[in-house]
């Protein structure tokens, strides 16, 4: 299964419950490995065929798959 | 007003075209001022203009005033008017000629030989500013800093590595030529002075591997780190090419957005994709989010950069400002201590370290309105909009004195 590389966007209106909307991503497959508190948002990555319910978490504003960056 | 570096104590009014006889009867009313001279024919007539006395530009409808700021304000309040015959009244700034370089001595600008700053400083008004970024957190995230360097081993440097298995020290030079850029030290070992805000307290996020290369996520966590520790000014020298069409990450936006509300200003390269004349491209992904402010770059002839990517899209991608970003002299990791390289890259952090100087000069300018000091007084330049955004970016001139005290220092 290919996996993606990721960030989550949490609502402004669930920022107070951060960490209930990681949990319910993990519960969702996703592996989470960074969570920005100072800004709601926290990214990892997850199966593919499973992005469409990530963003069907309440709580989650936002998904957006990684994009590759340089220096410029 | 205050005469100061940038600005000479007079103030320019626009009068109503047409209308310019009743315009200066109207300034007379408000202001009492005497006209001098409705002609501009008497060399030096200008420098020596009395208190209260105007000089009318009849052939353009303006008027050169040498007025109180109370007056200056009664001036402004009247363009407020509907109909008024004055349509709008602001400093008169000094103007320099700014270098033009000929012969071009090998790996370095023109302008740096011999000069006690480079092109890029003086271009921006940082060697004139009496600004030098002290108590503001300036945090750039790049490859990193050699934190051994000549240059910045003396200095207290916050920083941290968002790249998993790496160390914060660079191993690329791209972070350390950035942030020696935006705030290398006003004295450096050897060489000109290079950096814009050198008593900024520096944040060095490693957000790109060694190679140059990272991602979305890593940039984030860099961007949570500086918001979490109260930095006023991001600089992102960083990007991935955007196609014509593509909308701007609306995360990216909605961060931009969170960090200008904590008083954070995220400030990235319009990107190196463009070979002008035959294909511009547009600003790369962050730097096409409304939220950031997108920087491109130009030579020190004053002409946009070939490589500049340009504000083509209707939806967010404009270009806000531009900066020196051509021939850039900066800090370089050890052994070769310094390099001249070009970029959007290099504009960026210019940009940032000016940004500190106007964050430095007043405590309100944070976030969004820090945002609109920067581009207020960019200097215009005569290229299309959507090259240079308002133009040049520009310093803030030095402060003024109380008690003879300089409070900028």
């Amino acid at each position: 299964m290919t996996r993606i590389t990721l960030t989550v966007l949490v609502k402004e209106t669930y920022r107070e419950r951060f960490s209930v909307v990681v949990e319910d991503c993990r519960r969702q497959g996703m592996a989470v490995e960074r969570e920005m508190t100072a800004l709601g948002l926290f990214s990892g990555n997850i199966e593919a065929e499973k992005v469409t319910q990530l963003r069907a978490v309440e709580g989650v504003a936002a998904v957006e798959a990684d994009r590759p960056m340089r220096n410029c | 007003m205050a005469e100061s570096a940038n600005t000479t104590g007079r103030y320019i009014v626009l009068l109503r075209q047409g209308r310019t006889d009743d315009g200066v009867r109207d300034l007379q009313r408000i202001t009492g001022a005497s006209i001098v001279k409705s002609e501009s024919t008497t060399d030096g007539q200008y420098t020596t203009l009395e208190l209260n006395c105007a000089i009318v530009f009849d052939h353009i409808g303006a008027a050169l005033i040498r007025c109180e700021v109370a007056a200056g304000n009664a001036i402004q309040t009247a363009s407020q008017q509907a109909q008024s015959n004055i349509l709008m009244i602001e400093p008169e700034r000094r103007v320099h000629a700014i270098a033009v370089s000929s012969n071009r001595p090998e790996g370095t600008a023109q302008g740096d030989a011999d000069a006690q700053a480079t092109w890029g400083v003086r271009a921006c008004g940082a060697d004139h500013s009496g600004y030098n970024g002290q108590g503001i957190r300036l945090a750039v995230l790049d490859t990193g800093l050699d934190l051994q360097h000549q240059d910045f081993a003396q200095r207290q440097i916050e920083s941290r590595s968002f790249v998993t298995g790496a160390e914060v020290q660079d191993e690329n030079g791209h972070g350390t030529h950035c942030a020696g850029i935006a705030a290398g030290t006003l004295e450096p070992v050897t060489g000109p002075r290079y950096g814009v805000a050198g008593q900024a307290q520096l944040y060095i996020g490693k957000v790109l591997g060694n190679d140059g290369s990272g991602g979305d996520g890593s940039v984030l966590d860099g961007i949570d780190w500086a918001v979490g520790e109260g930095c006023e000014i991001i600089s992102l020298s960083l990007g991935s090419p955007a196609k014509e069409g593509d909308s701007y990450s609306h995360i990216f936006e909605e961060v931009a957005k969170r960090a200008l509300a904590a008083g954070t200003l995220i400030i990235a390269a319009a990107g190196n994709e463009s070979q002008r004349p035959d294909y511009i491209a547009p600003v790369s992904h962050p730097a096409n989010c409304p939220s950031i402010v997108a920087v491109a770059a130009i030579d020190e002839h004053m002409a946009i950069a070939p490589f500049s990517s340009g504000g083509l899209q209707n939806d967010g991608g404009q270009v806000d400002v531009a900066a020196p970003g051509v021939d850039v002299l900066s800090s370089w990791p050890s052994p070769k201590n310094y390099n001249t390289i070009s970029g959007t890259s290099m504009a960026t952090p210019f940009v940032a370290g000016v940004a500190a100087l106007f964050a430095q000069s007043d405590p309100a300018a944070r976030g969004s309105v820090l945002r609109d000091r920067i581009v207020q007084n960019a200097h215009p330049l005569p290229l299309p909009q959507q090259d240079v955004g308002r133009g040049l970016v520009q310093a803030p001139g030095r402060p003024p004195a109380v008690n003879g005290q300089d409070m900028g220092s």
